[in-house]
C-alpha cells in the first residue's frame, strides 16, 4: 500500500509539473496584460508600461518566465512559499485562499444534495424499473443532463428567486399551483407505490388531496411569508418525528422488530421532552454548541437501543441514532423557521432570496445570531445550490439506477432471495450497499473537479469563488493568479483521484491494490 | 410485496410531513428573539473589487479603487457632472504664483484632520509631490511606482517650499502646462500612515512621522525616502478582509472605510469629524462587487443593491427600463470609438520605425509615394464608412440620443464642439455615399478591389459587430476588408502590420492637451504614422496657451487639418447606463470618472 | 461542469460477464433470445438498436436537425461554398424592422445588427453540430490509439501514456478548453473543434486501455498470436472489434458533453467568436436579453437542449443495444408477450398446488 502511495505520489508530482508549464504557456499566450495600459491616454503611459512589465517580469519570455513562478513555488521548501503577485500586485495566495473557502461553502451543500436526491432517486428507479415513474425520471435526468448550466441558473434567478420574492411581496397563488403540483405530487407518489392498478390510484388520489390540502393552507394563511411555528410547534415537531421514526424503523428492520421499533419511537419521546430547555438556550448558541448537541442526540438514541438491547442490540442502537439524528434536525429546523420572519423583514427587505454573492453584507453589524446567520446561508446558496446540484442529481442517479440493477441481477442476491428474505432486507441489507461502492468513486472524482470551482455558476451568481477567480485571471491575462488557481485545483484533482482508487479498494474486497 | 407497504408509508409520510409543516404556522409576527439592528446601509453596485487603499500607486490605479478613495479623501476640487471643475476652498486653497515659470502654491485649511486626529498638512502635499517626479520612480533607486510618474513636468531641481504653519507647500514646473489644474494635485495616503509603515518599530506620533517625511524629501535623504516608496507602493494593498490596523486607511474625507470582505464588498460609514466639504446624508455605504452586469440587474431589481452603473447593452437597458421602481439614464459618456487609418505603415508610435512592413493602400509608399492618390483612397474608405448606421443599430438601442461624433478634439456637449464641426470639414463625410467613394477610387486611379487590414479587438461583441457592418458598406464601394481582429490587439497597436483599426480612446479629465499623444506627429500614443506639421505646431503652442479662447482656436485648427487629411473618422461616445431604485434621491450622471459617484454627500435614502 | 462521469458503469465487465447475462430464468429473456437466435453479433447490436424507440426518435429529430441546419443556410467551410435555400445568411445585415420581434419574414426574429436570427441559428447549429463531430472524431482517435497501445502493450509504453493522458486529465476540462478557446478561439471554429477534440479524448483512452488490459487476456488472443497474427493485426482485427461496444458508447455520450462544454466556454467568452456564430456564442451574446428579447436566447437554448438531448437518448440505446443487462423494455407487444406467459407459469404452479392439496 505505501510503496502504492509513494509511487502514485510521485507520478503525480511528475504529471502536475508538466501539466503546470502547458497551463502556463497556454495563459501566458492568452492576450496581452497590458491592454489597459497601452491604449490609455495617460501622458506617463511608458512609465507605467514598463513598471508593469518590471512587475510581472514580462521581459522574460514566457517558457523561461515559468520557471522564475516555479522557483517561488518550490521555496515552499524553505518556508518562503510564494505563488507570485496577481496583475494588480497583491499575493496570489491571499486570493486563492480566500477564493477556495467561497468555492467550498457553495459545492458542500450541492454534493450532500446531488448524493443524498441521486441516490433516492436511484432506488427508487431501480425498484420501479420501466414503469411510467422510471421514464419519467429517465427522461427528465437526460434533459437536466442536456441543460446548459448557465441557461439554467438564469433562468432559476427570473423565475424563482426573483418570482418568489415578489410572491411574498403580494402573496398570491395561481390557479395552476392548486392543479399542477397536487397532480405531480400525485403522480410521483402513485409512480413510486407501484403495485396493482386499483392500489396506485388510491395511492395517487391520497397523495394529490393532501397536496392539495398543504397548497390551499400555504394559500390561505401565507405560509411562506411566516413560516414560524407558533405555539402548535411542539405538535408538527411530534407529527414528524414520529412519521420519521417510523420510516426509518420501515426501512431498517421492519415494524416486527419490536425492539427497534420501541428504540426509535422512544428516542423521538426523548427528542420532544427536550425541546423545551433546547429552545431556551438555542438564542445563545452558535455553530459548534448546535453540533455539539447533534452529537449528544445520537449519543442518546444509541443509549436507547442499547437499554432495549435484545437479539439485534446493535441494529436499535443503530435506529436510534438515526432517528436522534433526524428529530434533531427537525428541532433545528423548527428554530430557523421561528427567526425567518426576522430574518426576511429586517435583513433582506422583505426579499429574502438572494440572486447575487455569498451573503449579506454587513451581516455580522445586523445581527449576531447563529439562526440569522444560518438563514442568510441559506437564502444565498439556494439559487446556486440548486442549479450545481439539479445536473449532478441527474448523473448520480442514473448512475446509482445501473448500480443497484447490476446488484440485483448477481448470484448473492439471488442466494439471499432464495433463503427466503424479504425484499426489503434484499434491497436495503444486500443491494443497496454494495451498489454504494461505485458511487463514492464518482462522487471523489467529481469533488475533485469542483474544487476547481463551479466555473459557469460562480459567474452568474457572483460568487468570488475559485471559478469566477480563473475566468477573471483568464481574461486579464493574469498569469501568476491562472497558475494558482490551477496549482489549487490540479492538486485537488489529483489528490481526490488517489483518494478514490483507496476508498474503493477498502470498500470492495476483490478489489486489491497491486503494491 | 413488501416493496407495496413502504410505498404506503412514504405516501403517508410525505403527505403528513406537508401537512404537519403547513400546520407549523400558528400565530404570525411572533419573534424570534434574535437581536437584529435594523439601520441599513445605502448599497452600489460596482463592476469590480476594491483591493487597494493607495489609488495612486500604478497597478492599484483602478476605478474601484478611486470610487472608494474619492469618498475617503479629501480635495481641493472635483469634477461635477457638467463636467467641470469646482473648488472646495473649506479643505484648501491653490494659486498660481508665477506664469513663468510656473508656479503654483496648495495650501489646507487649519482643522482639516485625518481620521486618527493627525492634522493634514505639508508633508502629505510633499509625498505626494515626491510620487509624482520622475527622479523618484526610478526601479534603480527610490520608486514610488506612482501612476502619475513623470505626467506632469515639474521642476525637479528643487524640493518644494513649505509655508504657513506647515499648511502648504509651493513648487513649479520645468515649462508651460496649460493642464496643471485640469490634472489635479491633491493628498493622496496620509503621509505619517506612510511612515508608521515603513518604519513600524519607530511608533512616532502623527505629527512626528510627518516632520520626518517633510525632512526626507526636503534633504533628499534617499535612505529613507526608498523605504518610504516602498511602504507607499505595496503598504496599503488589501490581500484579505480588512486589516485591523486603521493606519492603513486613514481618511480625510467624508467616509471612513468600516469593512472589506473580500472580493465582495467594502463599507463605509460617515467621518464624524468632517466639515471641510460637502456633507453626506446617508450614514453607511456599501459598494457591492458585481461583475456580471445581468446580475447587476437583477440584483437590482431584487433590492439587494440600489444603485448600479456602467457599460451596459441594449437588453440591459431595456430589462432595466422594464422594472417598476427604478430610475435609469443613458448617456453618452467621454469614452470615444474611431477608426484610424494607418497613414505610414513604416511609422511607429513615438517616432519608432517598424520594419518589414508591407506600405497598405491608405499609405503614399504603396503608390510611389504619391501622398494626394493615398489621400484620395482615404477619402473614399471613410465615405463608405456607415458611422450612421453603426450609431443607430448598436448605440441607439441603448442611448436613444446618441449621435455621430464628428470631432478628433473636442466632445459633443463641451461648448466649442458645434462651431468646430461646422468648420472642421466633417460634414463631407456626414452621410455613406457610395457613388462618392467609387469616383473617389477612380479619380485615384485605382482599380479593382482595395485591400484594408482591418484590427479590431476581437472578442468585443460590439466591435466585432462594428466590423461586420463596415466591411459589409465598404464592399459595396470596393474595398475588401480584410478580418485582422485579434484579441491582442492592444499590442499589435502601431506596429504597422494593419491599414486600419477601429478602438477607443477615453477622456479621465478635462485636460486641452489631453489627446496630444495621440494625434500629434511622433507623439507615444500616435499608432497610425500621422504627422501634419500645421497641427503639429499648434499642438506645441497650445501647451502653453492658458487663455481659453485661444485654446479652442488652436484645436479647431488642428480638427480641421486632421479631417482635411482623412485621418479617419470618430463615431460615437460610448453609451453609459446607470439605474437606480426610486427610493434613493439625487442620483445623477457624470461622464467622467467617478461617474455615478461624483455627488455621493447628495443622495438619501 | 465537470466532465460528466461515465453514467453506467464500466462496460469491461458487461463484456466479460455477457454470457451469464442471458439470464435464462427471465421469460423475457427467454424471448429475446429466440429473437436473436441465428444472428451474428452486429447483427443483434443493430437489431436492439433499432428497437430502442428513445434511441431512434432521437436519431430522428437530430437528423432532421442536421438536414435542416445545413440546407437552409448551405454549407460555407473550407472554401466550399453551397448556398442553402433560405432566404438570409447568417452574416447578411438588413434593416431591423419592429426591434426584430419574429415575423413570418423572420420567424426567429432579427438581432441588433438586423442578422435574420433563423440564420444565425442555423448557422450556430451547424457550428456546434461540426464541433461535436469533429471533437468526436479526434477524440475516438487519439482516445482509441492511445487506450489500446496502452492496454496493449503494457509495461513502459503504458506507463508514458498513461502519464501523458494525466498530463491533461489534471486540467480541468472547462479549464484547458478555456484556456485553448481564448488562444484559438479567434480563428474560426474548426481551428476550435480540433483544439476541443485535443482536450477531450483522455475519459476515452482510459476506458479503451481498461477493455484492452481485459480482452489481451482472452483465450481467443492466445489463439490468434499462436496462429502467427502480429500485435496490429491482433489489435485491429481480434480486439478492436470486441471493444467497439465501449468506445461507441463512451464516445456518444462524449459528444453530447462536447456541444454543452463548447456553449459554456462561448459563453464566457472564451469560444467562438463574432462574426461566425456557435448556439453557445449567440446565448453568451445574448443573455441579457432574455427577458426583453427572448427570442434571442431561447431558441438557440432550445436547440442546444434538443441536440444534447437527442444525443443522449441516442447514447442510451447504443448502450442497452451493446451491453444486454442493460436492455431497455422490448417493444410492446413482446412485453406483453413476456408478462403473459409469466402468468401462464403462475398458473400453472399454482395449479399444481392446488391440485396436489386435492389429492
Amino acid at each position: 500500500m505505501l510503496t502504492f502511495l509513494s509511487r502514485r505520489l510521485l507520478a503525480s508530482i511528475i504529471v502536475l509539473l508538466l501539466a503546470s508549464y502547458l497551463v502556463y504557456i497556454l495563459s501566458a499566450n492568452a492576450g496581452d496584460p497590458l491592454e489597459q495600459l497601452r491604449t490609455s491616454t495617460s501622458r506617463n503611459k511608458e512609465e507605467l508600461i514598463a513598471q508593469r512589465i518590471q512587475q510581472l517580469g514580462l521581459n522574460v519570455p514566457a517558457p523561461l518566465r515559468y520557471f522564475l513562478w516555479l522557483g517561488g513555488v518550490l521555496k515552499v521548501f524553505i518556508g518562503q512559499f510564494t505563488l507570485g503577485q496577481n496583475i494588480s500586485g497583491t499575493p496570489v495566495t491571499a486570493d486563492i485562499s480566500n477564493a477556495v473557502l467561497v468555492t467550498i461553502q457553495l459545492i458542500i451543500a450541492s454534493v450532500v444534495l446531488a448524493i443524498i436526491f441521486g441516490v433516492l432517486i436511484g432506488i427508487t428507479t431501480a425498484l420501479r424499473q420501466y414503469s411510467g415513474y422510471d421514464y419519467t425520471v429517465t427522461f427528465l435526468a437526460f434533459l437536466f443532463f442536456s441543460l446548459p448550466s448557465f441557461f439554467l441558473a438564469v433562468v432559476l434567478k427570473a423565475y424563482v428567486g426573483i418570482a418568489f420574492n415578489n410572491y411574498l411581496g403580494d402573496p398570491h397563488i395561481g390557479w395552476w399551483a392548486y392543479v399542477f403540483i397536487p397532480l405531480a405530487m400525485g403522480g410521483i407518489a402513485a409512480g413510486i407505490s407501484g403495485g396493482t392498478r386499483k392500489f396506485r390510484f388510491t395511492t395517487f388520489v391520497v397523495a394529490t388531496l393532501a397536496t392539495l390540502g398543504v397548497v390551499v393552507y400555504v394559500a390561505v394563511t401565507n405560509w411562506f411569508v411566516t413560516p414560524s411555528l407558533g405555539a402548535a410547534d411542539i405538535v408538527m415537531v411530534a407529527i414528524i418525528s414520529v412519521a420519521l421514526a417510523l420510516l426509518v424503523t420501515v426501512l431498517t428492520t421492519g415494524f416486527q422488530n419490536r425492539k427497534a421499533l420501541y428504540t426509535s419511537l422512544t428516542t423521538v419521546g426523548v427528542g420532544l421532552v427536550l425541546y423545551f430547555p433546547f429552545m431556551s438556550i438555542a438564542d445563545r448558541l452558535n455553530l459548534g454548541g448546535v453540533a455539539l448537541l447533534g452529537l449528544l442526540a445520537v449519543a442518546v438514541g444509541l443509549l436507547v437501543g442499547w437499554l432495549y438491547g435484545g437479539f439485534d442490540r446493535g441494529q436499535s442502537m443503530r435506529n436510534g441514532a438515526i432517528t436522534a439524528f433526524l428529530t434533531g434536525i427537525v428541532i433545528v429546523i423548527s428554530r430557523f423557521l421561528r427567526s425567518w420572519h426576522d430574518y426576511s423583514q429586517y435583513v433582506a427587505n422583505g426579499r429574502p432570496i438572494a440572486t447575487v454573492g455569498s451573503g449579506t453584507p454587513n451581516l455580522n453589524s445586523i445581527s449576531t445570531s447563529f439562526w440569522i446567520h444560518g438563514l442568510d446561508t441559506y437564502t444565498h446558496l439556494l439559487l446556486p445550490t440548486i442549479s450545481l446540484c439539479l445536473i449532478s442529481i441527474a448523473g448520480y442517479s442514473r448512475y446509482m439506477r445501473a448500480n443497484l440493477l447490476d446488484v440485483m441481477n448477481s448470484d448473492y442476491i439471488r442466494t439471499a432471495r432464495a433463503k427466503g428474505l424479504n425484499q426489503r432486507t434484499v434491497v436495503m441489507r444486500h443491494a443497496f450497499r454494495n451498489s454504494l461502492i461505485p458511487l463514492t468513486t464518482i462522487v471523489a472524482f467529481d469533488l475533485g473537479a469542483l474544487l476547481g470551482g463551479a466555473v459557469v455558476t460562480e459567474n452568474v451568481f457572483g460568487w468570488s469563488g475559485m471559478g469566477l477567480l480563473f475566468t477573471n485571471a483568464l481574461r486579464a491575462v493574469d498569469v501568476n493568479s491562472l497558475m494558482g488557481y490551477f496549482v489549487v485545483a490540479g492538486v485537488a484533482v489529483v489528490v481526490f483521484n488517489l483518494l478514490a482508487d483507496v476508498a474503493y479498494s477498502a470498500l470492495d474486497p476483490r478489489i486489491r491494490i497491486a503494491a | 410485496m413488501k416493496i407495496k407497504r413502504i410505498g404506503v408509508a412514504l405516501a403517508a409520510v410525505a403527505a403528513t410531513a406537508a401537512l404537519a409543516l403547513a400546520g407549523c404556522s400558528g400565530t404570525s409576527n411572533n419573534s424570534s428573539g434574535d437581536q437584529i439592528n435594523k439601520s441599513q446601509a445605502l448599497t452600489i453596485a460596482q463592476n469590480g473589487p476594491f483591493t487597494a487603499y493607495n489609488t495612486n500607486v500604478g497597478q492599484d490605479y483602478t476605478t474601484y479603487n478611486t470610487n472608494i478613495t474619492y469618498m475617503t479623501w479629501a480635495s481641493f476640487n472635483y469634477y461635477d457632472n457638467t463636467p467641470k471643475l469646482v473648488k472646495n476652498t473649506k479643505f484648501g486653497t491653490y494659486e498660481v504664483v508665477s506664469q513663468n515659470p510656473l508656479t503654483i502654491k496648495y495650501t489646507v485649511n487649519k482643522g482639516v484632520k485625518w481620521s486618527d486626529g493627525t492634522p493634514v498638512d505639508a508633508a502629505d502635499l510633499l509625498m505626494e509631490w515626491a510620487s509624482m517626479t520622475t527622479k523618484y520612480n526610478n526601479p534603480k533607486g527610490v520608486n514610488f511606482g506612482s501612476v502619475a510618474a513623470g505626467a506632469y513636468p515639474l521642476d525637479e531641481s528643487k524640493a518644494p517650499t513649505i509655508g504657513d504653519d506647515g499648511r502648504s507647500i509651493t513648487f513649479s514646473y520645468s515649462k508651460p502646462f496649460v493642464d496643471w489644474e485640469q490634472l489635479a494635485f491633491n493628498p493622496g495616503i496620509a503621509a505619517h500612515a506612510v511612515y508608521d509603515v515603513a518604519f513600524p518599530d519607530q511608533k512616532l506620533s502623527g505629527a512626528d512621522a510627518q516632520k520626518k517625511v517633510e525632512d526626507a524629501i526636503e534633504n533628499n535623504d534617499t535612505t529613507t525616502l526608498t523605504a518610504l516608496a516602498k511602504a507607499w507602493q505595496t503598504g496599503f494593498e488589501f490581500s484579505g478582509d480588512l486589516p485591523a490596523n486603521k493606519t492603513l486607511y486613514l481618511s480625510d474625507g467624508p467616509y471612513v472605510i468600516t469593512d472589506l470582505k473580500k472580493g465582495q464588498y467594502v463599507t463605509l460609514e460617515r467621518n464624524k469629524d468632517y466639515n471641510w466639504g460637502p456633507i453626506p446624508k446617508v450614514d453607511k455605504l456599501t459598494i457591492r462587487f458585481i461583475q456580471d452586469p445581468t446580475a447587476q440587474v437583477q440584483a437590482l431589481q431584487n433590492g439587494e443593491v440600489s444603485i448600479i452603473y456602467g457599460q451596459a447593452d441594449a437588453d440591459t437597458v431595456a430589462s432595466l427600463k422594464g422594472l417598476a421602481n427604478v430610475t435609469t439614464g443613458t448617456e453618452a459618456g467621454w469614452t470615444y470609438e474611431h477608426v484610424d487609418l494607418t497613414m505610414s505603415n513604416e511609422t511607429g508610435p513615438g517616432g519608432t520605425t517598424n520594419s518589414g512592413v508591407t506600405a497598405g493602400p491608405f499609405d503614399p509608399k504603396h503608390y510611389g509615394g504619391d501622398a494626394n492618390k493615398a489621400k484620395l483612397v482615404r477619402e473614399a474608405f471613410l465615405m463608405a464608412l456607415p458611422r450612421q448606421q453603426i450609431v443607430d443599430n448598436l448605440i441607439k438601442p441603448i442611448n436613444p440620443n446618441a449621435q455621430v461624433m464628428n470631432s478628433m478634439t473636442v466632445l459633443p456637449g463641451t461648448p466649442s464642439y458645434d462651431s468646430t464641426v461646422a468648420q472642421n470639414g466633417s460634414s463631407m463625410y456626414s452621410k455613406v455615399d457610395i457613388a462618392k467613394a467609387k469616383s473617389l477610387l477612380q479619380q485615384a486611379g485605382v482599380t479593382g478591389t482595395v485591400n484594408v487590414r482591418f484590427l479590431y479587438g476581437k472578442s468585443n461583441t460590439r466591435r466585432a459587430q462594428e466590423y461586420a457592418l463596415i466591411k459589409a458598406s465598404e464592399a459595396q464601394a470596393g474595398f475588401n476588408v480584410i478580418d485582422d481582429g485579434n484579441d491582442q490587439w492592444s499590442s499589435i497597436l502601431g506596429n504597422g502590420s494593419y491599414d486600419a483599426s477601429l478602438f477607443a480612446w477615453q477622456y479621465t479629465s478635462l485636460a486641452v492637451t489631453g489627446n496630444q499623444a495621440a494625434l500629434q506627429g511622433g507623439g507615444g500614443n500616435n499608432f497610425n504614422g500621422y504627422s501634419n506639421p500645421t497641427a503639429d505646431a499648434a499642438w506645441n503652442t497650445l501647451a502653453g496657451t492658458f487663455d481659453t479662447a485661444k485654446q479652442q482656436d488652436l484645436l479647431k485648427t488642428i480638427d480641421t487639418q486632421m479631417w482635411g487629411d482623412a485621418y479617419g473618422a470618430t463615431i460615437f461616445q460610448f453609451p453609459d447606463v446607470w439605474a437606480a431604485s426610486k427610493s434613493v434621491k439625487n442620483v445623477s450622471y457624470s461622464p467622467i470618472a467617478p461617474n455615478q459617484f461624483w455627488n455621493f454627500w447628495e443622495w438619501t435614502k | 461542469m465537470s466532465q460528466l462521469p461515465p453514467i453506467e458503469p464500466d462496460l469491461n465487465q458487461a463484456a466479460a460477464d455477457a454470457t451469464r447475462a442471458a439470464d435464462t430464468t427471465d421469460a423475457q429473456s427467454n424471448l429475446e433470445l429466440k429473437e436473436i437466435e441465428g444472428l451474428s453479433q452486429s447483427r443483434i447490436v443493430l437489431r436492439r438498436f433499432l428497437r430502442h424507440r428513445g434511441a431512434m426518435i432521437s436519431a430522428g429529430i437530430l437528423l432532421a436537425i442536421v438536414v435542416l441546419a445545413f440546407s437552409s443556410e448551405g454549407i460555407d467551410a473550407l472554401g466550399l461554398k453551397i448556398p442553402g435555400w433560405w432566404h438570409y445568411n447568417y452574416g447578411q445585415i438588413a434593416d431591423v424592422t419592429n426591434g426584430g420581434v419574429p415575423s413570418w419574414r423572420h420567424p426567429f426574429g432579427e438581432d441588433s445588427l438586423g442578422r435574420d436570427m433563423f440564420a444565425v441559428v442555423m448557422r450556430g447549429a451547424q457550428q456546434s453540430l461540426m464541433i461535436v463531430f469533429i471533437v468526436g472524431i479526434i477524440s475516438l482517435v487519439i482516445g482509441v490509439v492511445i487506450g489500446a497501445a496502452s492496454g496493449f502493450f503494457r509495461g513502459w509504453i503504458d506507463t508514458i501514456l498513461m502519464r501523458f493522458t494525466d498530463i491533461v486529465l489534471v486540467i480541468p476540462l472547462i479549464v484547458l478548453t478555456a484556456t485553448l478557446g481564448r488562444n484559438f478561439g479567434a480563428r474560426g471554429s474548426l481551428i476550435l473543434a480540433i483544439v476541443l477534440g485535443l482536450a477531450s479524448w483522455t475519459a476515452l483512452a482510459r476506458l479503451v486501455r481498461g477493455d484492452f488490459l481485459s480482452l489481451r487476456e482472452r483465450e481467443f488472443v492466445d489463439a490468434a498470436r499462436v496462429a502467427g497474427a502480429g500485435p496490429w493485426r491482433i489489435m485491429m482485427v481480434h480486439i478492436l472489434p470486441n471493444a467497439i461496444g465501449v468506445i461507441i458508447v463512451n464516445t456518444t455520450l462524449l459528444m453530447s458533453a462536447t456541444i454543452l462544454t463548447e456553449s459554456a466556454v462561448s459563453f464566457l467568452g472564451f469560444g467562438v467568436q463574432f462574426p461566425d456564430v456557435s448556439l453557445g456564442s449567440v446565448i453568451g451574446q445574448y443573455q441579457a436579453a432574455f427577458q426583453t428579447r427572448p427570442w434571442l436566447f431561447f431558441w438557440p437554448a432550445a436547440f442546444i437542449v434538443i441536440i444534447s438531448l437527442t444525443i443522449n437518448f441516442i447514447g442510451d440505446g447504443l448502450r442497452d443495444a451493446f451491453d444486454p443487462r442493460q436492455k431497455r423494455a422490448l417493444n410492446k407487444a413482446a412485453r406483453k408477450a413476456a408478462s403473459a406467459s409469466r402468468e401462464k407459469a403462475r398458473a400453472a404452479a399454482s395449479q399444481n398446488v392446488s391440485e396436489q392439496t386435492a389429492q
